[in-house]
C-alpha cells in the first residue's frame, strides 16, 4: 500500500471514530433533554396542583356566605350545582388534568357520592373530573369545614387535588 | 515552548475550572427546589386546619373552640365535662386525618398539648378568647 493510501485509510478511520462519537453524543444529550423536559413537566404540574389546591378554597362559588361576609368553609349545598364531567372553561384549566373532590372525613360517614338525590345523606362530592384513562402522579389535599346549612352543622372533610399524566 | 505559551496555557486552564465550577453551580441552583410556594401550601394547610377544628360543631348550641373557651374557664358545656369532651374529639379527629403525634403540634394556651414538634417546623396559629391557639408542622 502507498503511503497516500495509509493516510487516506487513517482520514477514514478518524472520520468514522469522530462520526461515532458525535451520534453517540447527539443520543445521550437528547435521551437527557427528554428527560428533562419531561421532568419540567412534572414539575409545572405539581405547582399548578399546588396553587389550584390554594384556589380552590377561595372560591365565591362555594364558600360559605352570610349576608354578603364570607366564611372560612365551604357550602356542602353550593358544591351540588357542579357536575364532575362537566367543562367549565378557563375555571379548572392547568398544566395536567385534575380531579377535584370534597370527602367528609369527620365525623366517619358512609361513602355515598353527593347529588341532588342522595345529598345531605352523603360524603363525597365530585368538583371536576375529566378524565378517561389517566395515571395519577400527584395527590394533594388540605383540611376544610364543611358547612350542612339544613341542619346548620360544621363538619370536618378534605378537598384532595389530584393530578394525572 | 516558550515561557509565554506555558504561561497562556495555565492561564486557559484556570479560565477552563472557573467556567467548569460556574456551570455546575448554576445548574445546581438552578434545579433547587422552589420552596416557597411548598411553604405556603404547608401553612394554608395548617390555617384551614385550625379553621374546621374550631367550627367543628360539637353539639347542637357549641363548637369546638366553644368547648376549648369552657375548658380553659373550667366550665361544662354541651352538659359534659368540656375538657374530657375537648380533648376525646381531637383525638378522633386527628386520627381520622392522620395526623400523628412525632410530626405535629397542637397547643392550646398553657392547658392542653398534644404531640412533640422539634427541629425546623411551620406554624400556624390563632387568638381564641383568653388563650392562642397553634399548629406546627414538622414532617
Amino acid at each position: 500500500m502507498r503511503r497516500a493510501q495509509v493516510d487516506m485509510l487513517e482520514t477514514i478511520m478518524v472520520l468514522v471514530v469522530v462520526v461515532i462519537i458525535l451520534i453517540l453524543g447527539i443520543f445521550f444529550y437528547f435521551t437527557f433533554f427528554a428527560q428533562s423536559v419531561q421532568e419540567s413537566g412534572a414539575d409545572a404540574c405539581f405547582q399548578s396542583t399546588d396553587v389550584l389546591l390554594l384556589s380552590v378554597m377561595n372560591m365565591p362559588e362555594i364558600q360559605c356566605s352570610e349576608n354578603t361576609r364570607e366564611r372560612p368553609c365551604v357550602d356542602t349545598s353550593k358544591l351540588l350545582v357542579f357536575e364532575a364531567d362537566r367543562k367549565y372553561g378557563g375555571m379548572f384549566e392547568s398544566n395536567c388534568p385534575q380531579r377535584i373532590y370534597f370527602e367528609q372525613v369527620y365525623p366517619v360517614s358512609n361513602n355515598i357520592t353527593c347529588t341532588k338525590n342522595t345529598y345531605p345523606d352523603c360524603s363525597v362530592w365530585y368538583m371536576f373530573e375529566p378524565l378517561e384513562d389517566p395515571e395519577g402522579i400527584a395527590r394533594l389535599s388540605t383540611t376544610v369545614s364543611l358547612y350542612f346549612p339544613l341542619e346548620d352543622k360544621y363538619k370536618i372533610g378534605k378537598l384532595i387535588v389530584e393530578a394525572y399524566q | 515552548m516558550r515561557k509565554g505559551q506555558t504561561e497562556i496555557l495555565g492561564f486557559l486552564v484556570i479560565v477552563l475550572l472557573l467556567l467548569f465550577v460556574g456551570i455546575f453551580f448554576l445548574y445546581f441552583s438552578l434545579r433547587a427546589e422552589p420552596e416557597t410556594l411548598q411553604d405556603s401550601v404547608v401553612e394554608l394547610q395548617l390555617n384551614n386546619l385550625m379553621n374546621a377544628v374550631t367550627q367543628y360543631s360539637v353539639c347542637e348550641d357549641a363548637d369546638l373552640e366553644d368547648v376549648m373557651v369552657a375548658c380553659n374557664d373550667n366550665r361544662r358545656i354541651c352538659n359534659e365535662d368540656s375538657c374530657s369532651l375537648m380533648e376525646n374529639e381531637l383525638l378522633a379527629i386527628f386520627d381520622e386525618l392522620g395526623l400523628e403525634s412525632d410530626t405535629f403540634e397542637l397547643k392550646l394556651g398553657d392547658f392542653y398539648t398534644f404531640g412533640a414538634c422539634s427541629g425546623e417546623k411551620i406554624v400556624a396559629s390563632k387568638p381564641l378568647k383568653g388563650f392562642d391557639m397553634s399548629i406546627s408542622d414538622c414532617s
